[in-house]
């Protein structure tokens, strides 16, 4: 057990931690924008930095490791102009295009320019121009906007160990890229799209059909339908329609989604989805009630068993399916129909 | 290289021929050159000088070469200096009295008269 | 070898080199072979001397004589005349015009003033041994004291003797070098490293690649101790590859050291192995910062990582490694050899030993020169410098380079030390000093640092990579005439937040200059805001070409104005249109009466 004085009152931590994790267990604010619980800390980003007594200068919280003793101050007169600077000069190479912006709303750099009431002109110079590379099919990536906190290329590299995704040239010119510069579609992403969803502002942004404010929509945290991992994700809705989908932090899944869990929505609400059971009659498909539907199935599947036999039939299921489901469509072949002919779309 | 005392044995061998670099010396030998002086032989005195110092062993011998010292009959000519003592010229110098002189002045401290300037002056 | 009469060396240093002094030895070969000396006289080269302002320099020993300024004409001369006649060519000789009159002409390399003054221990061996030949290196005492340490000394006794010597990096940091040591020989192995940091890249420095050039061993000889000191049996050197000489004969001397049992397995017999691979630097200033190196060689791009955890505890592949400067290596087979307590006379209280400085800029004997800790820079700059040429006036010294800052003439008296310049607002750094004169403008120095620090920011944190930028704009408008006064505010919170909030060195030192400059020479700043106006007359922007009564109205300078703006008649004062002028000067470097001039 050790003692770390913050902001004034002293408290008693648990050790191994970092300032930053000590400050936000004790309840306090603290900017960020490259830090994620789940990556390693990199400290790129400055705006987390604190003021220790008697350290050379202001540290970045997210990668100092708390010490006993230790005399911490979280939002003195020094560290926030430190972080207001951090914040004009992000802004001096960013387009100044908020009421326009999908990630209004939703975007950290607003919030904090907001908080710190930062003079968005302080600098007026060169700003670094790039095409918005639109060569994926479900996002893009917009450079202008970005403001470098290397989120995207650390969870491609840590978490979804595609490494698709990197830093390319240095000081000014530096900007997220893929290799030699050919673009999203010639690289080795796979698109699962957790990059989109780590960045902070609006530089890799989700190719939607709707436009929406984010305020418009509501989030229905569920489990996402694809496969068996059941990775837990929130529907972002508006007007009962589903128009993005955000990974939630869960066991499962560390808040990580793959292609389909993130940009596999659209046939939620797709025209051509199937909303009832329809039956050929006099040869067109027509919709029926759903008890008319199952007497269909069930009569078919006795007459077969009883005219050629349980085992010319057979039971497919799939990941889609909960593992109940699973559970009892085998059941019903095996106890009910008969036969043990059953299969499930991840052997196939 | 197995061993220290390898390493000091190259160290030692090594040393004795580039010193030169880097002496200071306690005897300084000058042996004058120039057009005259080559003519008279120096230069056979002056690699017989360094050949009997390297027989001898010694060290801390700086041997230089200078031009002309202006008494052209008496070449070759050769100087020997040491801190805090004046300095000795020895005239007409052959391979023989180069030898001599490299025993007796400067393994035993003793200077050559009979081969010295100061009696030549008859 | 046999017992050659005389040794001539020669200066393979880069400077030299450039100056074609690889030729010189080639003819001098020739020619000493063509007269039947080659088993009287021995042609060496040699690292660099030092006084590369006089390059190419020959030394021809047991004289001493210090031939400076050779062209390859002159070879034939000293052949002829010094070699077989034993006149020395007084016309080709060095003068020292730091010495009374009568002793000027060096004849002696060992009385020449600017030798005279310095106290050489990591230059050691340059200038004196061929450094492609280790035998020549042994005869110096190479090598004695790894063989000391091995057959004599435990590993706590080295780190001791590091400690107790006081040695501090050279590199920059001045972090005490028997500590870091001890750092990573207590923590826990069984694979440890130790680097060199041979990046060098500070704009003037020249110190580091002097010595791989000059005297490579000592840096094997040095890692390996280190290895023994702290439980590591591999080196790395990582070596930037703009200095091709310097690879060239690390990569020699390694393979010599290893054919004689000095690198790789069981070192004097004892159960002792060490080896050493170098790694190339690919041009980024920013790999010279220690995470960054580590980052580089592990293959990952070069940008710097949060300390801690510090190198000694995890550093290359994440096993504890030490990083040390190629000259805070230089120091340690001495430190061994001759004692820690031989080390801790030299300097002061606080920064023992010696440093190499590399001089250049404003100053007559530029060039690299070795000095106690604690001399006095007026010593330096007007002794052993030579003073301001053209008898100009001293305005400011640059020491750190572009993480440094100036150092006017009312502080000439501090002795030299770590805390010393700190406490002035500048650093040691890795020891370049530039000397500037009336002639500079303090504002387009300091304008001139900050261009190298923004090409060479990694852009991993904002401060450094947004920031820089948007200091060095701010500097470009007030050297255009476009400064305002709340600039100056704007340059004084940007440099503040940028030095309390980078990540590493690069951007926490970038804005030194800036803040030096503006401490010492704020004027300066404002004549360019306020009265548009350079005092020195360097910035362009902000001078107007004019033609004085000393016109003699020749027209050449009209005849060679690009955009013709010059009007006048034969015989008649010329006129210069200050709107149309471009400011290109030629009319200045054409006219035969010195009539015009730029203010």
């Amino acid at each position: 057990m050790a003692q770390v004085t913050l902001n004034g009152n002293t408290i008693h931590v648990d050790l191994p931690k970092t300032i930053l994790q000590v400050a936000e267990e004790a309840g306090l604010f603290v900017p960020t924008f490259c830090n994620d619980k789940r990556l390693v800390p990199n400290g790129a980003c400055r705006m987390c930095v604190v003021e220790v007594e008697g350290a050379r200068s202001l540290v970045a919280s997210c990668t100092t490791p708390a010490a006993d003793g230790m005399v911490i101050n979280t939002e003195t007169p020094a560290v926030i102009d430190a972080r207001k600077s951090v914040l004009e000069l992000i802004w001096a190479n960013h387009p100044n295009d908020c009421v326009v912006c999908d990630k209004a709303g939703q975007c950290k750099l607003q919030d904090y320019t907001y908080r710190y009431e930062v003079d968005i002109d302080a600098f007026k110079g060169a700003k670094r121009v790039s095409e918005v590379d639109q060569s994926n099919k479900f996002f893009y990536n917009d450079q202008n906007k970005c403001i470098l906190c290397g989120k995207c290329v650390r969870v491609c590299d840590e978490l979804q160990n595609t490494s698709a995704i990197g830093f390319s040239e240095r000081g000014f010119h530096t900007h997220i890229t893929h290799p030699f510069e050919e673009g999203m579609d010639k690289s080795v992403c796979v698109s699962c799209g957790n990059c989109v969803s780590v960045c902070p502002v609006g530089a890799l942004m989700p190719k939607s059909k709707e436009r929406f404010r984010n305020w418009e929509a509501k989030k229905v945290q569920t489990t996402c339908s694809y496969c068996g991992v059941g990775c837990q994700m929130n529907l972002i809705v508006k007007d009962n329609k589903v128009v993005d989908v955000e990974p939630v932090n869960d066991h499962s899944n560390m808040g990580l989604l793959c292609v389909k869990g993130k940009f596999g929505y659209s046939f939620i609400d797709h025209p051509d989805r199937l909303r009832k059971p329809m039956l050929k009659k006099h040869g067109v498909l027509t919709e029926v009630e759903w008890d008319e539907a199952l007497d269909f199935v069930a009569g078919k599947i006795k007459q077969t068993r009883d005219v050629y036999g349980a085992d010319t039939l057979a039971g497919l299921v799939s990941a889609r399916c909960t593992n109940e489901e699973n559970y009892l469509m085998q059941k019903l072949f095996r106890a009910g129909v008969g036969t043990n002919n059953l299969d499930h779309c991840a052997r196939l | 290289m197995k061993s220290l005392a390898e390493l000091e044995k190259v160290q030692q061998e090594v040393y004795r021929r580039i010193n030169l670099r880097t002496l200071k010396g306690s005897y300084t030998v000058s042996v004058a050159m120039d057009d005259c002086g080559m003519a008279a032989g120096a230069r056979q005195v002056l690699l017989t000088i360094l050949d009997e110092i390297d027989q001898q062993g010694l060290e801390n011998i700086r041997v230089v070469q200078t031009g002309c010292l202006g008494d052209c009959k008496l070449e070759p000519v050769v100087e020997i200096f040491q801190e805090g003592h004046p300095k000795t010229t020895y005239i007409q110098m052959t391979e023989e009295k180069a030898r001599q002189i490299v025993k007796s002045h400067l393994v035993q401290h003793q200077v050559v008269e009979a081969s010295t300037i100061g009696s030549n002056k008859k | 070898m046999s017992l050659f009469r005389s040794h001539v060396l020669i200066c393979g240093g880069t400077g030299c080199t450039s100056s074609s002094s690889d030729k010189i030895e080639e003819r001098f070969k020739e020619l000493v072979a063509e007269q039947g000396l080659d088993q009287e006289v021995m042609v060496v080269r040699t690292g660099c001397f030092g006084l590369c302002e006089e390059g190419p320099i020959c030394i021809v020993h047991p004289e001493g004589s210090f031939y400076s300024r050779v062209k390859i004409e002159d070879v034939d001369t000293i052949v002829s005349e010094h070699l077989m006649k034993g006149r020395v060519v007084t016309s080709l000789l060095y003068r020292d015009k730091l010495a009374p009159p009568e002793h000027q002409l060096a004849t002696s390399f060992s009385e020449v003033t600017f030798y005279k003054m310095q106290h050489r221990v990591a230059l050691k061996n340059c200038g004196v041994i061929n450094p492609e030949v280790i035998e020549e290196y042994i005869a110096y005492d190479g090598y004695k004291a790894l063989g000391k340490v091995l057959t004599e000394m435990q590993p706590a006794d080295v780190l001791d003797a590091v400690k107790k010597s006081g040695l501090r990096g050279r590199g920059g940091g001045g972090f005490p070098t028997g500590i870091k040591w001890e750092f990573a020989a207590k923590t826990e192995g069984p694979i440890k490293y130790i680097g060199c940091n041979a990046d060098e890249g500070d704009p003037g420095a020249f110190m580091d690649r002097s010595i791989l050039e000059g005297d490579p061993h000592c840096l094997i000889e040095a890692m390996a101790i280190a290895g023994y000191a702290t439980g590591a049996e591999k080196g790395y050197v990582y070596i930037r590859a703009e200095y091709p000489i310097a690879v060239k004969r690390l990569k020699i001397a390694i393979e010599q050291a290893k054919e004689h049992g000095l690198l790789g397995r069981n070192i004097f017999g004892t159960d002792f192995s060490f080896d050493m691979e170098i790694r190339l630097g690919a041009g980024a200033f920013v790999c010279g910062e220690e995470t960054a190196l580590i980052a580089s060689i592990e293959g990952e791009r070069g940008m710097p990582r949060p300390k801690p955890p510090f190198p000694a505890h995890k550093g290359i592949f994440g096993k504890p490694t030490v990083i040390n400067n190629v000259e805070t290596f230089a120091n340690v087979p001495q430190i061994i050899l001759k004692g820690p307590e031989w080390y801790a006379s030299m300097g002061t209280e606080k920064s023992k030993g010696t440093k190499v400085f590399a001089l250049g800029g404003k100053i007559n004997n530029s060039g690299l020169i070795e000095i106690e800790m604690g001399t006095k820079l007026r010593h330096v700059i007007e002794d052993i410098g030579g003073g301001i040429p053209k008898g100009k006036k001293f305005k400011a010294v640059q020491t750190g380079g572009p993480s440094g800052g100036c150092i006017t003439a009312d502080h000439l008296d501090i002795p030299i030390d770590y805390d010393n310049l700190i406490s002035l607002g500048s650093m040691m750094g890795s020891g370049g000093m530039i000397v500037m004169d009336e002639d500079n403008c303090m504002v387009d120095i300091a304008r001139f640092f900050l261009d190298f620090t923004v090409d060479e920011s990694c852009g991993k944190c904002v401060p450094c990579r947004e920031g820089t930028r948007r200091m060095l704009e701010i500097l470009d408008r007030i050297t255009e005439g476009k400064g305002e006064m709340e600039d100056i505010d704007k340059l004084e919170r940007l440099a503040k937040n940028i030095k309390s909030s980078s990540l590493c060195g690069l951007g926490q030192t970038a804005p030194n200059p800036v803040l030096s400059t503006l401490r010492y020479f704020r004027t300066e700043y404002e004549a360019h805001i306020v009265g548009k106006t350079c005092p020195a007359g360097v910035c362009q922007a902000l001078l107007t070409y004019v033609i004085t009564d000393a016109c003699k109205g020749c027209t050449l300078c009209k005849k060679v104005c690009p955009v013709g703006c010059i009007t006048g008649e034969v015989k008649g004062l010329h006129h210069i249109d200050p709107d149309a002028c471009i400011k290109c000067g030629a009319c200045m470097s054409k006219c035969p009466f010195n009539a015009i001039i730029k203010k």
